[in-house]
């Protein structure tokens, strides 16, 4: 038997090249995911925040094996996976985008977008129909949508009917990337209840990619942040919220107000002095926007290292 | 005379359906010249047509039917009114061929009749109350950062020195950290310039610490409006309570999120009575047959039956 984790990196990388316009010849990478350790258990939630541009995407599709890691190990139920063909576990790993408006087919029925994949695995027409049938009420849609076309249907229940696509293969594992952040407040509230439910229905695992933290607080198990293609700092979701380490995720935490006025929002922010794509070579890539940076941040890359059960952190500041 | 004013105001669109009603008999003051008005809806609810109005950019194939807009008690759309509007997306709002120099330049050139060196020269200054290097002025908008896109439409929305100004989801498309420093930025402006605005926004927790009064709109309507802490401590209007009860935070842990069933209704379909009745769980059978009417209190308005 393996273990109960379910989903394990390893260093993993993804490097995009950039190529001079003149000859097209290599002349840097981008470095989207730079060495990502990570496990993510079974029936859990990892919840991956970051800023634009910080990778936490790039890492949802290679776990989604829609992208082949630059190097590294990906292993699914224990299995070295890195370079297994993505159609050998299809229904098993599963991806919802952020927007649900240009991911479904517009001249396909909404059946027709849900049969597909299971036509692809083999499923004959009649069981497929009957399975979607079953999967659209589970996301709270009804027999009726079966037959009209993406645009007579709002944002939410389009979301929903990417969320049924995704399980009607009966996944182990979602990659939901950023579901819901184009949807109205209300409608994220019912998508984010669904996901729930769901999740304890079907003992599904996600990782749930998001740039708002209150989002990941309410959804998650676990959280990572990401930061320039690396885990900053990653443990249950309860230590990274009452006691956070890295100055990144306290930047991260204090950026978004509570929706109170009276509790005052000070937000810590330091200086908007470098993109993503600007930082050190060396060291530390957070050390250009860190406050608390020192001489020992600019020469060594600090490694990720737990503190306490269950929580670890890449920042010099912390030493076991 | 009040910055803003907004009297029974009814905005129509022109569709294949024919004309449908977006914004429904509205009533909104900014009393102050250092206000933020927040404008707080869904997609649909019609804020944004609402904020097109005030500056005097409806498209053409919308008219205003009832009611009128006073901007320090001048037309909207007459020449000498002065709005700045700040939009979502600060690269389609920014020209790519022009440098930042010349787009902040054009307000002055065509505003303040100044020569192009001097309005160069100004814009140089300008950048730096938006906490830009005067630098920038030879940059193009695609050599910088979302953030420093949207200090730059800030930038030319101030150099107009305007009566007001219309912020329609300035920081929805920036990270977190730099949405917080724009905020900051754009509340300094108005507490220090005395520049009143109207934000438009669908996020609650952001209008906690930057509006002063609070409109909460749906389906075309205005159905509270209150200053932000008694709204906060108190809401009055299910719609209202509903929004706040479905956010997610991040300072304090949230166990279950209240849902508010279904999906709030597009123009031309509004349901007889209270729009909100379908969604509402405290609709009742007077909901169902008569539209509620402004119930005064305190400073502000409710539009429900529960306060007849």
């Amino acid at each position: 038997m393996h273990s109960d984790i379910l989903v394990k990196t390893i260093s993993l990388k993804k490097y995009y090249e950039v190529r001079s316009k003149f000859l097209k010849r290599i002349i840097g990478y981008v470095k989207a995911v730079d060495g990502v350790d990570l496990e993510i258990k079974r029936g859990e939630t990892l919840g991956l925040v970051g800023e634009s541009g910080s990778g936490k995407s790039t890492l949802g599709l290679v776990l989604s094996k829609l992208t082949e890691p630059t190097s590294g190990k990906y292993i699914f139920k224990g299995v070295d996976v890195t370079k297994t063909p993505l159609k050998t576990f299809r229904g098993k790993i599963r991806i919802v985008f952020q927007d649900p408006y240009s991911a479904l087919n517009p001249r396909l029925k909404i059946k027709e977008s849900l049969i597909e994949p299971l036509i692809a695995q083999g499923f004959d027409k009649e069981e497929a129909l009957a399975k979607a049938t079953e999967y659209l009420k589970l996301v709270g849609l009804s027999r009726e949508h079966l037959e009209v076309y993406p645009h007579m249907l709002s944002g939410g229940q389009k979301q929903r009917v990417m969320i049924a696509r995704a399980l009607i293969t009966e996944p182990e594992f979602i990659v939901l990337d950023e579901p819901t952040s184009m949807l109205d407040v209300s409608t994220q509230a019912q998508i984010l209840e669904l996901l729930k439910n769901i999740k304890l229905k079907k003992n599904i695992t996600y990782l749930f990619i998001t740039h708002n933290l209150a989002v990941a607080r309410y959804i998650s198990d676990t959280i990572a942040i990401m930061f320039a293609g690396q885990i900053m700092e990653i443990g249950n979701k309860n230590t990274i919220f009452s006691n956070p380490l890295h100055p990144y995720t306290k930047t991260l935490i204090s950026a978004y107000p509570p929706p109170d006025p009276t509790i005052q929002w000070l937000p810590e922010i330091p200086e908007d002095i470098s993109s993503l794509s600007d930082h050190y070579e060396q060291g530390c890539k957070y050390a250009k926007r860190c406050p608390l940076k020192r001489d020992l941040c600019l020469k060594s890359t600090p490694e990720l290292i737990e503190v306490e059960k269950n929580h670890s952190v890449r920042c010099h500041l912390y030493k076991t | 005379m009040k910055p803003l004013e907004i009297r029974n105001l009814t905005i129509q669109y022109l569709t294949h359906r024919g004309w449908v009603e977006v914004v429904s008999h509205v009533n909104l003051d900014i009393n102050e010249k250092n206000e933020i008005l927040a404008l707080v809806g869904e997609s649909g609810c019609g804020k944004t047509t609402l904020g097109l109005a005030v500056a005097g950019l409806l498209p053409y194939n919308a008219r205003v039917i009832n009611g009128y807009i006073k901007i320090s008690g001048k037309d909207p759309n007459s020449n000498s009114v002065r709005v700045a509007v700040i939009f979502q997306d600060a690269l389609t709002s920014l020209n790519p061929l022009l440098t930042i120099g010349e787009q902040i330049a054009e307000i002055y050139i065509h505003h303040f009749n100044m020569h192009k060196r001097e309005a160069l020269e100004e814009a140089e200054k300008i950048l730096s109350e938006v906490g830009l290097p005067g630098s920038f002025i030879n940059k193009y908008p695609h050599e910088l950062s979302g953030g420093q896109r949207q200090r730059v439409l800030v930038a030319i929305a101030i150099a107009l020195k305007p009566e007001l100004i219309v912020a329609d989801e300035p920081t929805t498309a920036l990270d977190v950290t730099t949405q917080a420093r724009v905020l900051n930025m754009l509340k300094n402006i108005v507490k220090n310039q005395n520049i009143p605005m109207l934000y438009i926004t669908h996020d609650l927790a952001l209008v906690a610490h930057m509006a002063d009064k609070i409109a909460i709109m749906y389906a075309g309507q205005v159905v509270e409006y209150r200053d932000k802490y008694s709204l906060f401590k108190q809401p009055l209007h299910p719609y209202t309570r509903a929004l706040l009860n479905s956010l997610p935070r991040v300072d304090v842990e949230v166990s279950e999120l209240q849902i508010v069933r279904g999906e709030p209704p597009l123009p031309g379909n509004f349901p007889n009575g209270c729009r909100f009745n379908p969604r509402c769980p405290l609709a009742f059978s007077r909901c169902f047959s008569e539209e509620p009417s402004v119930k005064v209190i305190n400073n502000g308005f409710v539009r429900c039956h529960l306060y007849a």
